[in-house]
């Protein structure tokens, strides 16, 4: 077929002419080059990805932080400029007790963790003095979110910085390898931004809200730090339903709490349920629940150790009910998937209470997991 | 306070550049595909040179889509579209059951007041939840 219409007609290569010479040495200096540049070709690539990846991640930082201060200003009422204490807040840090001897370091932990809290907290305060408890507890939390986007940015930078300044192939490499999990992670910290800005409940409050259904209309007293504890039953046994205080964004101290109730209720509890969100394998679904033992609960782990410590103390099992969800979806708004898991989980409680309880025996359900926009 | 502004606006002109670039080179390398056919229909080229002509048009031709396709999922690098959140509220004395949009201030078992169908002040948000957010 001939194509006579052509505009570029090529000329024959016959590769002992010139052109074949000149394609020739061409691609032998081409090979040749990328044998001994092809590193520095490759690192160049990459870095202009992670030049890319920074560049988006300053704008979702600038964006946050830009929230944070529009969002404090018209909730917390402040009378003057809080440009300042945001910027200090955003650059505060928790120095680790010495691990050299690890013992007691839980207690050390956790009373570093009651000085942040309680300074933290008296900070956001300072700079939102018309902020009602829930909305300071929100507010907190949306300087956290944006804290965290900060302090993610700082340290991609300073690894990008290093990693050109000692053209480190290997720094490049292992930056350029993590920055599709470092993206993810701050959208999923900026949607969390938009969610505590505005109260709504989270993934992660899935354990809340289970607790919050089972506590409903019953009386409610308040235990330990921030948490909240009522009494129902359940197929014959006396339920001991605990969350964190809210509507505010809070997690508590549930190892506090729990520990607590055993001891008011010495020898008479049977069993520990833990409920909360758990983080989902890829290809895994959405709202899927399991089953497993022993505490579920994130965080640093001295709640978990509180927790663990008392269960073996008092030989009672602990269970943990787990709703599965990746880490976008546990600090952005709860999806519908996840919120209609509740119900499934409050079937699973009961059936392990069956399976594993007598009429009459004493249970522990603890929720577990932020409870912003989740009253009790 | 710096205002932020979206990510990298000089960079995107010049990715958009570079395409326009890769799409000049893809369409030149088509013709050259479609070309190195015609030579062999007329057996105007030996095997060596026909197949050193095609394998570059080829070659060419598949580095500019990779690139396009490259560029194209830098472009779409995006925020998650800030998702609509309905708040779920239900009567605990009847089946009445209601979504809306969610409001400043609402939360799960806050009270909603009077049950337009049974009456009683039963009423309160039973959940809140946010639609698939959608990328831009």
């Amino acid at each position: 077929m001939a194509l006579p219409f052509f505009p570029l007609q090529f000329p024959g290569l016959d590769v002992t002419g010139p052109i074949g010479q000149v394609l020739q040495i061409l691609l032998t200096a081409f090979f040749i080059g990328f044998i001994f540049f092809g590193q520095k070709l490759q690192m160049r690539m990459f870095l202009m990805e992670i030049d890319r990846g920074l560049k988006r991640l300053d704008f979702i930082r600038i964006q946050a932080r830009d929230l944070t201060l529009k969002t404090v200003k018209e909730q917390g009422k402040p009378t003057a400029d809080i440009t300042p204490q945001i910027n200090t807040l955003m650059e505060q840090f928790i120095i680790a007790p010495v691990d050299m001897d690890p013992s007691g370091i839980v207690r050390k932990f956790d009373h570093l963790l009651d000085v942040h809290d309680v300074k933290f907290k008296d900070d956001v305060r300072a700079i939102a003095p018309g902020a009602s408890e829930p909305t300071l507890n929100n507010l907190g939390n949306l300087v956290e979110a944006s804290w965290a986007l900060n302090t993610i940015y700082r340290i991609v930078r300073h690894f990008y910085l290093l990693g050109r300044r000692t053209s480190s192939f290997f720094i490049i490499l292992q930056l350029q390898a993590l920055m599709p999990m470092v993206m993810q992670e701050a959208e999923a910290y900026m949607g969390a931004a938009r969610a505590f800005a505005e109260g709504q409940p989270i993934g992660d409050g899935i354990g809340a809200l289970v607790a919050s259904r089972l506590m409903k209309d019953k009386a409610q007293r308040k235990v330990e730090k921030d948490v909240i504890v009522a009494e129902t039953t359940m197929e014959d046994r006396r339920v001991i339903a605990l969350k964190a205080e809210g509507p505010g964004g809070n997690v508590g101290k549930p190892g506090d709490a729990i520990r607590s109730i055993i001891e008011e209720n010495q020898g008479k509890v049977s069993m520990v349920v833990m409920i909360d969100a758990a983080l989902k394998f890829e290809g895994e679904n959405s709202g899927d629940i399991s089953e497993g033992i022993g505490a579920a609960i994130g965080g640093i782990g001295t709640e978990r150790f509180k927790i663990e410590e008392e269960a073996t103390k008092q030989r009672i099992p602990v269970y943990a009910v787990i709703v599965k969800e990746s880490i976008l979806e546990a600090i952005t708004p709860m999806k519908k998937e996840i919120l209609d898991a509740g119900e499934k989980v409050i079937e699973r409680i009961k059936r392990l209470i069956i399976e594993r309880t007598k009429p009459g025996d004493t249970v522990i359900v603890a929720g577990i997991g932020n409870t912003i926009g989740i009253g009790q | 306070m710096a205002q932020g502004k979206p990510p990298g606006g000089g960079s995107v002109t010049v990715r958009f550049v570079l395409s326009l670039i890769l799409a000049f080179i893809g369409l030149f390398s088509l013709l050259a595909l479609l070309t190195g056919y015609d030579f062999i229909q007329q057996r105007r080229l030996d095997d060596a040179g026909t197949s050193l002509y095609l394998s570059l048009a080829f070659v060419t031709f598949l580095f500019v889509v990779f690139n396009i396709v490259r560029t194209r999922r830098g472009f779409s690098l995006t925020t998650v579209v800030p998702s609509k959140v309905l708040s779920v509220v239900q009567c605990t004395q009847c089946s009445f059951k209601q979504l809306k949009n969610f409001a400043l201030g609402d939360y799960v078992t806050k009270a909603e007041g009077k049950c337009t169908q049974c009456g009683n002040q039963t009423l309160f948000v039973s959940g809140i939840f946010t639609e698939a957010g959608k990328k831009r």
